[in-house]
Parts: C-alpha cells; sequence; structure tokens
C-alpha cells in the first residue's frame, strides 16, 4: 500500500536525521537520572593533605598561600583566597579547590574537571544553548512521537501491531501507568 | 518527500508563531527600573541592602559558590567580610560555569527582596490548602514540609520577619 511505503519512508529518514540527537538525549538522559549520586558534568577527585597548622594564618598574602601550594604541586593552579569560616582557609585553584582546617592543619583538595562528551551532551540536554535550539529540540520531541507511532505500522501480520506487536506496546504503556499508581 | 519536509517544519512555524504573539504581550508591560550609576562592593550593599531593592546595580565580588546541579545561582562574596549575596541567572545569562568559583566577578542585575512573616506564611497555607482541595497532592508534602521549617525558622528568629535578599543577575564580566 502507498501509504506503508511513505510510512516507513518517513520512519526511516528522520530516524537518520535525528540519529545524533537520539543518542545526545538517550545517554545524557541515563546520567541525569542519577544526579543524586554523582556529578553528570563534572569528574571530583578529593584528596587529602597534611600541612604544619602553624603555616596557616588569619590574614595571609597570595604570596604565603602559593608557598603552601608549593609545597603540595599546585602552585601553579592558585586563583584567590578567603576565610568562609573562623577556623577555615578556602584557596581556589583552576579546576578546584583546597580546604584547610586551620588548627589541625587538614586540607582537602578538590579537583574538578568536565567529563568529556558528557558534559556537553548534559549542556544540550538542559537546553542551555536556548534560542534556535530551542526549536530544534522540540522537533525533536515531535519527531519523537513521530517515530513512535509510524514505527506502530511498520510491519503487518504475525510481528505486526496486530499480532505481537500489539502486546508489546500494551505492556509499554502499562509500566508507567502502575508507576504513576503507586506513586502519584 | 514534499509531504515529509512538511510534517518536519510544521513544529517550527508553529513555534514561532506562538513565539512573536508572547513578545508583544511583553512589550507593553515593561517598565524600567531605576539603575546605580557606581559600582557597588558587596561589602556596600550588603550593609545597606534596602536602599538598592528595585534597582540595577553592578555588584563586585568573589563567587564563592556556583549550583553545582542547576548552575543557575552563584554567591559573590567579600573575601574582607564575608558579606555574601545570592545571585540568580537570569536574562541573557544562561548558566553559571562551575569553574566560575574563586573568580572576581562584576554582576549586573536587580536587587530583589523577601518579607518572610506571619502574613506571608498564613498566605501561602491557603494556597497550599486549596491545592489539597483541589486534589492536587503532586508536592504538597514537600511544600508543607518547607512551609513548617520556615515557621519555625521565624518564631526561633525572636523577629517578626525574616527578610532576604538576592539579585537577578542579567549580566557579568570575570576581572
Amino acid at each position: 500500500m502507498r501509504w506503508r511505503r511513505s510510512n516507513r519512508v518517513l520512519h526511516r529518514d528522520i530516524g537518520y536525521f535525528f540519529f545524533g540527537m537520539s543518542i545526545i538525549y538517550g545517554l545524557s538522559g541515563i546520567v541525569l537520572n542519577h544526579i543524586d549520586d554523582w556529578d553528570p558534568s563534572y569528574n571530583i577527585r578529593n584528596e587529602q593533605v597534611q600541612i604544619d597548622p602553624d603555616d596557616l594564618k588569619t590574614s595571609m598574602t597570595k604570596g604565603q598561600v602559593l608557598d603552601i601550594l608549593d609545597g603540595l604541586d599546585i602552585d601553579s593552579r592558585y586563583k584567590s583566597h578567603y576565610y568562609p569560616g573562623r577556623d577555615i582557609l578556602k584557596v581556589f585553584l583552576k579546576g578546584g579547590s583546597v580546604t584547610f582546617n586551620m588548627t589541625s592543619g587538614k586540607g582537602i583538595i578538590e579537583l574538578v574537571s568536565r567529563r568529556p562528551i558528557l558534559f556537553e551532551f548534559n549542556f544540550l540536554h538542559y537546553n542551555n544553548p536556548k534560542f534556535i535550539y530551542t526549536y530544534f529540540a522540540d522537533i525533536y520531541g515531535a519527531v519523537l512521537m513521530i517515530r513512535a507511532i509510524t514505527g506502530l505500522f511498520m510491519l503487518q501480520g504475525k510481528k505486526g501491531l496486530s499480532g505481537r506487536g500489539k502486546w508489546f506496546v500494551g505492556i509499554g504503556i502499562l509500566i508507567p501507568l502502575i508507576f504513576l499508581l503507586f506513586y502519584l | 518527500m514534499k509531504r515529509i519536509i512538511f510534517i518536519l517544519f510544521l513544529p517550527v512555524a508553529l513555534f514561532f508563531a506562538c513565539n512573536e504573539k508572547t513578545s508583544n504581550n511583553n512589550s507593553s508591560e515593561n517598565t524600567d527600573p531605576e539603575v546605580v550609576s557606581s559600582i557597588v562592593p558587596v561589602d556596600d550593599l550588603m550593609k545597606d541592602p534596602e536602599a538598592y531593592v528595585g534597582k540595577v546595580v553592578e555588584v563586585e565580588g568573589l563567587v564563592t559558590h556556583v549550583c553545582k546541579h542547576s548552575g543557575k545561582r552563584l554567591h559573590l562574596t567579600s573575601p574582607a567580610t564575608n558579606e555574601m549575596i545570592r545571585v540568580e541567572a537570569t536574562g541573557d545569562i544562561i548558566q553559571f560555569e562551575r569553574e566560575m568559583e574563586g573568580s572576581e566577578v562584576r554582576m549586573k542585575g536587580l536587587v530583589q527582596k523577601l518579607v518572610i512573616d506571619e502574613d506571608y506564611l498564613a498566605k501561602w497555607e491557603n494556597e497550599l490548602n486549596s491545592k489539597v482541595e483541589n486534589h492536587d497532592h503532586s508536592q504538597e508534602e514537600a511544600e508543607s514540609e518547607l512551609l513548617v521549617n520556615m515557621r519555625m525558622r521565624l518564631e526561633n528568629s525572636g523577629q517578626d520577619q525574616l527578610v532576604s535578599y538576592w539579585m537577578d543577575g542579567t549580566s557579568f564580566k570575570v576581572n
């Protein structure tokens, strides 16, 4: 039938065209689902260090802070520093920070770097480019629905919607409904 | 093929049409807030925040925190006194990058104020109750909890009201 051929062509070509978007949204969707367990866009590495507490003073110059960082081999990363609490010195680094307890001399170095690929994918998933990308992403959302509908009519017979297809479609709709029933 | 192109681009036409209507509506309602011409350090702003409420100000300070989840807010702090103002990303600012932490920034934006007192909490409670009556249970539990916390904070403060100031940031420059 003619409409079935058009349906197949539509399903195939929008699948080709939006292949990239499907990968972007699929992968970032998985990682953003677990945002409470990890940082999906940044790699964070923590390291504990110990320095002599006598080296830490309540009003330090940049030079004095750099001397401390030099001993930890991170002096080239220095950006700025301040005292968020009476007993705490926080030093901002390019790509992280070090927080020192001024009484104990204990410090925690936090090094932060962008996760390759995931940072960029999440950037798009959050619609951070805004403007025209918003419309492109909207079209992609609409196309996902068109693909789902055209997909229903790709095959006829036993493997089509009237055969096993109807069971898969039914179960696939039922699963989110069950979650809605229990959690809404 | 023509049919496929039509289907693909129909949503674009619809969205542009909707967008145009919204912009037209907004243009007639805008009134420009007063602009403070000098650059204000965070210290000075927080010494007398009331004087800046409703005004557009350029504030200088150190970025000590960027919201890790959304990137939509940051803390602008004075390293000398630890005075801090929260800045929300609005206008042309899409999000604050985490790499901004530790940078000296000049932030332009509108200073805003929220007063939390018994009237505010009572109004909030009424809205919450009407949501329950309308069987809109989606967020009411979390909101009720927030309301109770807020009321406790107000009571514990021993004052009639809690005042919170923040800035709706519209543009910024990293010094």
